[in-house]
């Protein structure tokens, strides 16, 4: 599978919101972790809804987080 | 009239082709990991689902195998008019069953309730079109055996009739479990499906 065409910030932000693991954050916005995992390797382009979940999460917009690099 | 039995059977193959393929075209293709990737990935734990279908594997090969080797062994003749071995084969059948309906409540059992997220869904999904393609190949093995065995005979043993639906039952399951372990294998790379 090649990369995703959507890149993002997850794990930047998880470190930068106390070194967050990436189960706690799957926990948090209701997905697994190797969801998690997938989308900071740019392997998986989320659904808008959890796209959202995820940004409301850390408190930004969705933009902030993810970049459309189509 | 003989043509239509060739055609039929091409058909029925042809379809179970165009089913996995369409699933094969379904797919994103399987990723080319860095060494750190693969590293990560290894030591993420398997999604329930995920987990779910390697037992779910495991129990219906184990028993299609064992029903195959017994039936191979006495002969569907034997099965049909010996009481004990009918039931004995059922016996493994259901037990075969009911191990598949406890791989579904392993999540539970284990204490881990989440619901599937977005991407078990998808594989999920798309483990559909594994499964009836199976199926597909499955039903015209059973025709294409039967036709080409009893075609002197002009008729089939009743018997035959449990053995297919036994077996398509176990195949479906069987399907199903392959189909989500290809779909992440695969990967889904998209969670709008």
């Amino acid at each position: 599978m090649a990369k995703a065409e959507i890149a993002n910030q997850i794990r930047r932000l998880r470190f930068e919101h106390d070194e967050m693991t990436q189960q706690e954050l799957a926990d948090r916005v209701g997905c697994t972790r190797q969801t998690i995992v997938l989308l900071e390797q740019g392997r998986y382009a989320p659904s808008l809804a959890l796209a959202f979940r995820i940004a409301r999460h850390f408190g930004l917009s969705v933009d902030a987080v993810f970049e459309y690099r189509g | 009239m003989q043509i239509w039995l060739p055609l039929g059977l091409l058909a029925v193959v042809a379809l179970g082709v165009v089913a996995v393929g369409l699933f094969l075209r379904s797919m994103p293709g399987r990723a080319e990991l860095t060494a750190e990737e693969r590293a990560e990935m290894a030591a993420t734990p398997m999604p329930p689902l995920q987990k779910r279908a390697w037992w779910g594997l495991l129990v219906t090969l184990a028993t299609l195998a064992t029903i195959t080797v017994i039936l191979m062994n006495y002969g569907a003749a034997e099965y049909w008019e010996n009481d004990t071995l009918r039931l004995t084969v059922v016996g493994i059948f259901m037990a075969g069953l009911f191990g598949y309906v406890a791989t579904l409540l392993l999540p539970q059992i284990k204490g881990d309730r989440r619901n599937l997220d977005e991407r078990d869904r998808t594989v999920l999904n798309r483990a559909g079109t594994v499964q009836s393609g199976i199926v597909l190949i499955a039903l015209a093995g059973w025709l294409i055996t039967l036709t080409e065995r009893f075609r002197e005979q002009g008729a089939i043993p009743v018997v035959y009739l449990y053995l297919i639906f036994g077996s398509v039952v176990l195949v479906n399951l069987l399907g199903q479990s392959l189909g989500i372990l290809l779909g992440y294998w695969m990967e889904s790379g998209n969670g709008e499906g």
